[in-house]
């Protein structure tokens, strides 16, 4: 966990620019998680806003907008030096809310590393069709904050058991959105992201996620949304993140309640050779040569691993 | 008139009131293309303060611009001005953001056909798309 805070008299400045302008982005909440009066029913952690209260139920749409498009940043929370945070894993092994300034400054340099050692709360992986989940694996580790952003590789605080559609049509967009206008401008934009676990559940509902740029007091970034931790054409058991598809009963997919790794991962659907950049098919016989220490087995598409800089191996041609 | 728009992969333009994104690189090019000047709505005339570039700022610059005018446009409907449309220049920027406001125009349905591909690296987008349509 790297925590910067901003000196006493940036922080002044900040909030008498904030004053100045009259930007009513900003709630009047204290850093403390109350809301004035709202009753959060599954708030659990400080900061985050845990709560489903208000969220409409998924119809269609990835994501929904929250308060008006208005994220909850209060002007003491607002500030230009980059830091990054992520909240303990709570007495069921469950992410906390993260919260980051992000900027330049702390945005990767290098590829994304290795995370299949970390298994998330709720991780009940299971293979379906690839026309119903692109990547065809249910389940990807969802990085609370992306790794485009601060450069997070297997943090267990950071990492969520999320579905692909959570992944890419509800948490992509507002990461990439925030980085390539942090690397356009080189200004700041601070950014909360609150999984939401309904009671006991090992597998969260869906994400809170809040984003406002900080030198342009919101005009370049400002959103408060919920993004849905759902499957087109599956139903999931979020008490425990077993799944299925539509129609199907439950008892017959899903077993018994065990542990966690009861359904197995499957194959990978690539495997990359972190030291020559590298990706393979599983079957390519290159793959047998990669020391340990080098492989990395990966669950998503191509297009993911191309826009990772990965390469193609010129003997299987994934 | 000819019209210039940056859009996602889901052809949107807008969330919340801002643009998805911006590329110094990209307005450069804007710049180049209009040549000797610029329409626009408030809300974007801060992407071209620092260019040269004479400027027609206005809510109604879809109404006031002449036949000859590029227009930048950003979060404004454009089917009701179909018919005065004679080119289009699109940047995508290859990326899937948020959108609550889409591109409304389907440039095939409306006659215009490709004329023009090329890509090229974006200071903050590692591919920018340029296409520009005619009918």
């Amino acid at each position: 966990m790297k925590r910067r805070w901003p000196s006493i008299a940036l922080l002044l400045l900040l909030c008498l620019s904030l004053l100045l302008s009259g930007c009513d982005a900003l709630g009047s909440r204290g850093g403390d998680g109350g809301d004035g009066g709202k009753q959060e029913t599954e708030q659990r952690q400080v900061g985050g806003y845990a709560s489903v209260e208000g969220i409409p139920d998924y119809d269609g749409k990835a994501y929904v907008e929250l308060e008006g498009n208005q994220p909850r940043f209060t002007q003491e929370e607002l500030t230009t030096a980059a830091y990054e945070f992520y909240s303990e894993l709570d007495s069921l092994g469950r992410c906390g809310y993260t919260m980051a300034c992000v900027g330049k400054e702390i945005m990767p340099t290098e590829k994304r590393g290795d995370i299949s050692s970390v298994k998330p709360s709720g991780w009940k992986n299971k293979e379906y069709p690839a026309d119903l989940v692109d990547g065809r694996y249910l389940y990807n580790r969802c990085h609370l904050i992306g790794h485009q952003l601060t450069g997070e590789d297997a943090n267990k605080k950071n990492l969520i058991t999320g579905t692909r559609y959570l992944n890419i049509e509800g948490m992509l967009p507002f990461e990439d959105m925030i980085a390539d206008y942090v690397k356009e401008t080189g200004n700041h934009v601070m950014y909360r992201v609150t999984p939401i676990f309904v009671g006991n559940n090992l597998l969260a509902s869906g994400v809170r996620m809040e984003g406002y740029s900080v030198e342009d007091s919101g005009e370049g970034i400002c959103f408060h949304v919920f993004a849905y931790n759902v499957q087109p054409g599956i139903t999931i058991n979020y008490a425990t993140g077993a799944n299925w598809l539509n129609g199907d009963a439950e008892a017959v997919t899903m077993g018994e309640d065990t542990a966690e790794t009861t359904v197995p991962e499957g194959e990978p659907t690539y495997v990359i050779n972190k030291n020559t950049g590298k990706f393979h098919k599983p079957t390519c016989p290159g793959v047998q040569d990669i020391k340990p220490e080098n492989r990395e087995d990966f669950y998503g598409t191509k297009q993911e691993l191309l826009d990772q800089k990965y390469t193609i191996c010129g003997i299987c041609k994934p | 008139m000819k019209i210039i728009v940056c859009l996602d992969d889901r052809e949107g333009m807008t969330f919340n009131h801002r643009r998805q994104s911006r590329d110094r690189v990209v307005t450069a090019d804007i710049v180049r293309e209009a040549g000797d000047r610029l329409c626009m709505c408030p809300y974007s005339e801060s992407l071209f303060l620092e260019t040269a570039i004479a400027r027609l700022v206005s809510e109604d610059f879809l109404e006031e611009a002449q036949a000859e005018d590029w227009c930048f446009v950003e979060n404004r409907a454009l089917a009701p001005y179909r018919d005065s449309i004679g080119e289009v220049l699109v940047y995508r920027w290859n990326r899937h953001y948020p959108s609550d406001t889409t591109f409304d125009l389907n440039l095939a349905a409306e006659g215009f056909r490709l004329a023009e591909r090329e890509e090229f690296e974006g200071y903050s987008h590692e591919k920018i798309t340029k296409e520009r349509f005619v009918k």
